[in-house]
């Protein structure tokens, strides 16, 4: 049974457009070579994208391929992949839209695991210590997943005007695929570096009405591996799937951490 | 909990900002006035402009200001030059920074004692 009958009259049927050749990285832990590429011939059409190409090398050409997806519609975040020499999410990237031959890569700035495949642990801690959730104002947390809600946080719920959400919304939008950790040139550099994402997560706890964690925030922000390598580049707001402009962020959190310094400064002389 | 260094960054950054902010507004304004339509006598005699302008530049007081104004454009500058030498994988010993940064601030001043003395 078809799910939408109208669906069919208004979208074309998939166009068949030939061959394209996909040049895949490929690394094995502990193997003798540091990596190497795989070629691999795909059929593609006009509704093709990079994960459903690689899917098909999976099933076809491949099973041992390795490689990160799950909604196909540049909402988990989990197919950052460097196309072209780009990051870019794989779900959203088509395969006609490439060259005849395009090189499929892990995302720069990380260490690999296998094959398409990145350690986004690294990302996770320092998410983590920007405290991403809602402060309460006795410096509790409110609910996570799969904890309960400290009592001070559930007895009443936290409502905004739309005006407070705006304030936040831009930078909530982020969906963690990392793609700016893999265009910021710094992120390659200092491999302790705060980065992108986790400081826009940190700006869109401080910006929200309902929390009060931005003075522990900002004792991991206004450090040296903080916001303080970022040279304000941008490349992580070009990439950025979805217009979050984290590079906007950083800059914001800079403003902050130097009026903390110049209040600390007529403070304690 | 990954372990986190202070950092002297928010001062330099902020006097980085202001230099930046100059820069972009102040200096443009600087170059047209004081080095195309007054030289140009656009406006008035170059000659008289000339002389008039000197006596308010070399004031201790309108000499400290422009100074700092230019003082802050280096120190914006020195800035991002350390920045670059980062940019370009160099991790140069602490006394190159107080050399870049030092420059920033003992030229302004040195321009400043030789305009009042």
């Amino acid at each position: 049974m078809s799910a939408c009958t109208g669906c069919a009259d208004r979208t074309p049927p998939p166009t068949n457009l030939g061959k394209a050749t996909l040049r895949v990285f490929r690394y094995r832990p502990g193997g003798l070579v540091n990596g190497w590429h795989d070629t691999f011939e795909v059929p593609y059409g006009t509704n093709t994208s990079v994960i459903d190409a690689l899917q098909w090398i999976k099933e076809h050409l491949d099973p041992t391929l390795a490689f990160r997806a799950s909604c196909r519609m540049g909402i988990c975040g989990s197919c950052g992949l460097m196309i072209e020499g780009r990051p870019r999410l794989a779900c959203e990237t088509f395969v006609r839209t490439l060259g005849s031959q395009a090189t499929i890569e892990p995302l720069a700035n990380f260490a690999v695991e296998r094959d398409l495949v990145v350690d986004k642990q690294p990302f996770l801690d320092a998410l983590r210590s920007v405290r991403p959730w809602v402060v309460g104002d006795d410096g509790t947390r409110a609910a996570e997943p799969g904890q309960p809600a400290e009592p001070a946080q559930s007895v009443e719920p936290g409502r905004q005007t739309p005006p407070q959400l705006m304030k936040y919304q831009d930078f909530a939008q982020c969906i963690n695929c990392l793609l700016c950790y893999a265009a910021c040139p710094q992120a390659g550099f200092e491999r302790g570096f705060l980065g992108p994402a986790a400081t826009a997560t940190a700006m869109r706890y401080n910006r929200d009405s309902r929390d009060h964690g931005a003075g522990k925030r900002l004792e991991v922000l206004d450090t040296d591996e903080g916001i303080w390598p970022c040279t304000f580049v941008g490349a992580c707001s070009q990439v950025c799937p979805k217009g979050v402009d984290p590079a906007a962020a950083i800059q914001m959190a800079k403003l902050i951490a130097a009026g903390r310094w110049a209040k600390d400064m007529v403070s304690h002389g | 909990m990954r372990r986190r260094h202070r950092t002297n960054e928010p001062a330099r950054w902020a006097l980085f900002g202001a230099g930046g902010e100059l820069a972009a507004v102040v200096l443009p304004a600087l170059i047209i006035g004081l080095g195309i339509t007054l030289p140009l006598g656009v406006l008035s005699s170059a000659d008289r402009s000339y002389a008039g302008l000197a006596a308010v530049a070399t004031h201790p007081l309108v000499a400290a200001g422009l100074c700092a104004i230019l003082g802050l454009i280096l120190w914006h500058c020195c800035h991002r030059a350390f920045h670059f030498l980062h940019d370009l994988q160099l991790h140069p010993p602490r006394l190159v920074m107080w050399a870049v940064y030092g420059f920033a601030v003992v030229v302004p001043l040195a321009a400043w004692v030789l305009i009042v003395t």
